[in-house]
């Protein structure tokens, strides 16, 4: 039975892990991805690519970066379109050779990985990303480090020049570096020591997000952490807010944000040259902790998120402070509603099936609300959205749960195996957090999204303020297709509904 | 940030003008208590009750960490080391299992292991309508130089305790008040001045009191909880206070920040020290309700300075709360904390009978450098746990090396039924052997001792993964709450051998890695009756326990 899923990406085979180079380019998003084609662990890393329309559809390119006769693996990076051709790569020249679209500039910057030294490298497409030529005077930035790796490059147009941010994984540094052309790079700064540092930073992002309602923005610095993640071990990503002036990350506070509190979102990337100013990434779906071991039910190993919308907001952290949190919203999930077909309203403490099959996904949305006198009087009664391979939600072993207490906004996931299943000793079953509920007149209010998918849950609360993602392992030949959603006494649904998706896979 | 020697000073004597104390007489009065040692064969209870014989053998009950006598028991408050007696006063509410109307309540001890219980000393104040405010968190002094103007001569300097703790009434303001004892700890009065200090708000608690000895005079770290300050007030008296400075918006947010502490803790191995600033959490740790954190840096007189922006946890395990330090006159004591080992995830809930949650045992502070990976360094704090040894009984089980092919591997060993024990091990690996991820592993298996020994707890260390893992899924069988993390992965580093020393007692599991590197404090809940009844260690494809022993511990209860 397949437990490829339909409307998050996955390899054809072998294994995958960090997304790179995420570019939009002449209408179309680019998509790289650390590949090892060869087996089904990490190892031998090329960078595999993927276009799209949508974000949804993918159709596999060829390789893009394959280690060459020194054996350094391709490890991550970022891509840029270089539109006014600072690098020079994309010129007529003396051998008339036709003019690159500036649309289709597009430069990989990449880490090349040895033993004992990690450098900056650069690669770039006359084919509009079909193939990828390495430049003949790599590396670019060669700091005689051997954890030096994961450049993101952005235009910053008030410095009309090229930033680099790339980290010094084991010395907790993300280093700011400036260039005019791509190839020639001048240190500007450094921020680090900052956060949850676990084991070491890896895959830096940095981004200008717009603050929702507002015509400002900020400057969001993204690391991810692994091992050492506080969420129960493995990989986790934490994100920084502040200023930046052309040289210098300056965080607004000293505070350490978690960009999701599940078990599987790592190494979240941004698309570069997005349009309309738009922020959207993708994340590897999975933990360091365990994907190496993870089932294998089809040939490969490793999914992605589906793209998120980024963008900062004040919400209230509590009863007295609005604070900047970073909200993340799927993208477009319309485009792949089933045509012609109507969300249906979610049904109260019965077992309901949904319309699913192995070629489809859905997305469950409600909104839960409950007069807060009634939670003062029974403070300890959870809301509860279980979803399972059978009617027997009760007792079933292969289950996913959401659970909610409105009292101190206690949450918690749970992916319920049985005991015949995959059983890991790094591999969480549950997870708990918090995130308060949101207040209007005397009532409480959860705003739920959750895209349900095979191998994987996206949970979105309040909007998109808390993310939960968590893959799921499941060894019975059937998918979840029940779902039991339980409210406290008192409460109510204000609005629901479940909508199929369609099925993007780009293999079968 | 610049490393400071610190040299002892004396307190420079502010003399405050005696402050005649009246009665309030909306204090609600205490039961009678009778200041007399108890009968012979029973014990004091926390709320002024006599204890028969054997109260504290229930199978619920942690033999070795202090528990309340009956009630619910949260946060420990005012700390205090003087007349070579420790005090722990605690957050209290003696007549219902969860938490709610708050007093606090009091026991003493000479080794911070054994403790005799005293009467409440703080009670809720009525107000009009019969609405009570509560004595919500704080910490104790001891006003040896009499700055307050609190005492006479017929009290010691060593006995001029005074408690800071926040009047907490709801809906109208928390504000900061004073007590003070003049029989030696026995009974508290209520300053009649109170509220020392009210900025007019409804999330302003939890004042910690120290002296600076640089500045000769008291220093209050206070939560201005919803607004992530700790606010830093300065007072020559402990009655006027002048607002210093504020710490905020750092580390995790959660929902709030709570009980604040500070200290000056020495770096190991040096003459030198760092200043700790702890902030407890909740909700909002990143396991799900409440943590404590801390940042390293300096005080230097008006503001806390960290030397970086890390976050950094006291204990990893989902039930280390609201840690307090012990206060002292000497300005080098050692740094002493306590934490309260629970989670306001489920604490409530807990199946306890009597009583509900348990402090961990006392641990000294001590600050050294831990290698994080191959490149670098962090100063880390690092905790001891102080005086379990006292209750050391015969050792049950030596073994110099338990690995794979040897019979012990795996092999349980059983333990005295509803009797706490410490394990020691030093985890090696020999990679030449071979190590898969998940199975190059040391396990050590705690059953219940329950006929089918269906429940347990585990702790694995993982050489091929660095990870230690601590499963408690097989020990909420007798009960279930689905915040109840049933296993924690947790990275660690390994750089050489992992030493471990493990604290089990009934519901309670204090994990100590690599001398205090990094410590893990959980809850378990054995079905009624059922108590640790076997351990074992296996060991797994190249991996050797070395050094093994098995100890029980002497419960610390008289009665």
């Amino acid at each position: 039975m397949p437990v490829r899923p339909c409307i998050h990406f996955t390899p054809p085979e072998g294994f995958m892990n960090d997304p790179n180079g995420l570019v939009y380019s002449n209408g179309k998003w680019h998509l790289f991805f650390q590949w090892n084609p060869t087996g089904n662990q990490a190892g031998n890393q090329h960078w595999g690519h993927a276009v799209s329309k949508n974000l949804y559809k993918w159709k596999l390119l060829p390789t893009a970066l394959a280690p060459g006769d020194d054996h350094g693996l391709m490890f991550s990076g970022s891509a840029v379109i270089d539109k006014t051709n600072s690098s020079g790569f994309f010129e007529s020249g003396f051998f008339s050779r036709k003019s690159v679209d500036p649309e289709e500039r597009i430069v990989l910057i990449y880490t090349t990985h040895y033993d004992n030294r990690e450098t900056q490298n650069i690669a770039y497409s006359l084919d509009g990303g079909i193939t990828f030529i390495k430049y003949k005077k790599n590396p670019i930035l060669d700091i005689k480090e051997s954890q030096f790796r994961d450049p993101k490059v952005f235009w910053h147009e008030e410095s009309r020049a090229w930033i680099m941010v790339v980290v010094l994984a084991q010395k907790y540094k993300v280093l700011f570096y400036h260039s005019l052309n791509l190839r020639d790079w001048v240190k500007l700064s450094e921020f680090g020591s900052a956060g949850v540092l676990g084991y070491q930073y890896e895959c830096p992002d940095f981004v200008r997000l717009p603050i929702e309602g507002t015509d400002e923005f900020r400057w969001v610095l993204i690391v991810s952490i692994n091992p050492g993640s506080s969420i129960n071990g493995g990989s986790m990503v934490q994100y920084f807010i502040g200023d930046f002036d052309g040289q210098t990350f300056t965080p607004i506070d000293s505070a350490s944000r978690i960009l999701d509190c599940g078990h599987d979102c790592y190494a979240t990337q941004t698309f570069g040259n997005a349009p309309d100013g738009r922020v959207i990434s993708i994340s590897w779906a999975s933990n360091w902790n365990y994907t190496n071991d993870v089932p294998m039910r089809m040939k490969h190993r490793g999914m992605f998120t589906i793209p998120r919308e980024l963008t900062l907001c004040y919400t209230h952290l509590n009863q007295e402070t609005r604070g900047l949190v970073l909200r993340q919203r799927p993208v477009n999930l319309h485009h792949l509603y089933y045509p012609d077909s109507l969300p249906a309203p979610l049904l109260l403490n019965r077992v309901c099936e949904f319309p699913t099959v192995w070629t489809s996904a859905t997305v469950f949305y409600l909104a839960v609300s409950i007069p807060k006198s009634i939670v003062l009087e029974s403070p300890m009664e959870f809301l509860c959205l279980t979803w399972s391979t059978t009617p027997d939600v009760e007792t079933s072993k292969e289950y996913f749960e959401l659970g909610y207490r409105f009292h101190d906004g206690a949450v918690y996931v749970e992916r319920g195996v049985c005991s015949s299943s995959w059983k890991y000793p790094l591999y969480p079953e549950r997870c708990t957090s918090s995130v308060p509920p949101s207040s209007y007149e005397d009532n409480y209010i959860l705003e739920i999204e959750a895209v349900v998918d095979h191998s994987i849950i996206e949970v979105y609360l309040q909007g998109g303020i808390m993310c939960l993602t968590n893959a799921y392992y499941f060894k019975g030949d059937e998918p979840l297709q029940y779902y039991y959603l339980r409210v406290p006494t008192g409460a109510s649904l204000a609005k629901s509904g479940m909508q199929p998706l369609l099925n993007n896979r780009p293999h079968s | 940030a610049p490393r400071h020697l610190y040299v002892k000073r004396y307190p420079v004597i502010y003399n405050a003008s005696n402050i005649t104390e009246v009665s309030n007489s909306t204090t609600v009065p205490p039961p009678p208590f009778v200041n007399t040692t108890a009968p012979n064969g029973t014990c004091l209870g926390n709320y002024n009750e006599y204890l028969p014989s054997g109260y504290y053998n229930a199978t619920d009950r942690p033999k070795i960490h202090f528990t309340p006598s009956s009630g619910f028991m949260n946060d420990p408050n005012g700390l205090v080391y003087t007349g070579g007696v420790y005090h722990m006063f605690f957050q209290y509410s003696p007549k219902t299992l969860t938490a709610g109307e708050v007093h606090w309540g009091h026991t003493v001890s000479k080794d911070l292991i054994h403790w005799e219980n005293y009467p409440i000393a703080i009670y809720p104040d009525e107000h009009e309508n019969g609405v009570l405010s509560l004595p919500f968190s704080g910490s104790a002094v001891v006003d040896v130089h009499n700055s307050s103007g609190l005492f006479s001569n017929d009290t010691i300097p060593e006995e001029r305790i005074v408690l800071i703790y926040t009047d907490h009434w709801t809906g109208v303001a928390e504000r900061q008040a004073i007590a003070y004892t003049t029989d030696g700890g026995y009974t508290f009065k209520k300053y009649s001045g109170n509220p020392v200090l009210d900025i007019n708000s409804l999330q302003f608690r939890d004042p910690k009191v120290i002296w600076d000895f640089d500045a000769n005079r008291w220093v209050m770290i206070v939560a201005m909880s919803q607004n992530y300050g700790i606010a830093f007030y300065s007072s020559y008296d402990l009655i006027h206070w002048t607002e210093l400075s504020v710490f905020s918006t750092s580390g995790y947010l959660g929902l709030q920040y709570e009980c604040p502490g500070m200290a000056r803790v020495p770096v190991e191995g040096t003459d030198e020290y760092k200043w700790v600033l702890f902030i407890s959490i909740n909700p909002g740790a990143p396991l799900g309700g409440s943590v404590v954190q801390y940042f390293v840096g300096d005080w230097n007189g008006t503001n806390f300075v960290p030397d970086d922006g890390q976050t950094r946890f006291v204990d990893l395990g989902k039930d280390f709360y609201a840690s307090a330090l012990y206060h002292s006159s000497s300005a080098n004591a050692d740094v002493i904390g306590v934490g309260w080992a629970s989670n306001w995830q489920y604490t409530n809930q807990a199946p306890t009978q009597v009583f509900r949650s348990a402090m961990t045992v006392a641990r000294k502070f001590t600050l050294r450098d831990v290698p994080q990976n191959p490149m670098t360094n962090l100063t880390s704090l690092i905790q001891t746990p102080l005086n379990v040894s006292l209750l050391r009984d015969e050792t049950l089980f030596t073994a110099p090396v338990i690995n794979s092919s040897s019979s012990l591997s795996g092999s349980p060993i059983t333990l005295p039924s509803n009797t706490a024990f410490e394990f020691n091990v030093t985890l090696s690996i020999n990679y030449t052997e071979g190590c898969t991820t998940g199975y190059c592993l040391g396990r050590i298996i705690i059953d219940s001792d329950d006929p089918y020994r269906l429940q347990s707890i585990s702790v694995d260390v993982d050489f091929a993964a660095s990870t230690l893992v601590i499963n408690r899924a097989k020990a909420q069988m007798g009960w279930f709450n689905s915040l109840f993390t049933p296993s924690f992965a947790n990275d660690i580093y390994i750089y050489g051998n992992v030493t471990l020393y493990g604290i089990v007692d009934n519901g309670l599991l204090e994990l100590y890695v690599n001398n205090g590197e990094k410590t893990y404090t959980n809850d378990f809940f054995f079905l009624q009756g059922a108590t640790p009844g076997q351990i074992s260690f296996a060991a797994f494809q190249g991996v050797s326990f070395n050094n093994v022993t098995v100890t029980p511990l002497k419960t610390i209860w008289n009665c």
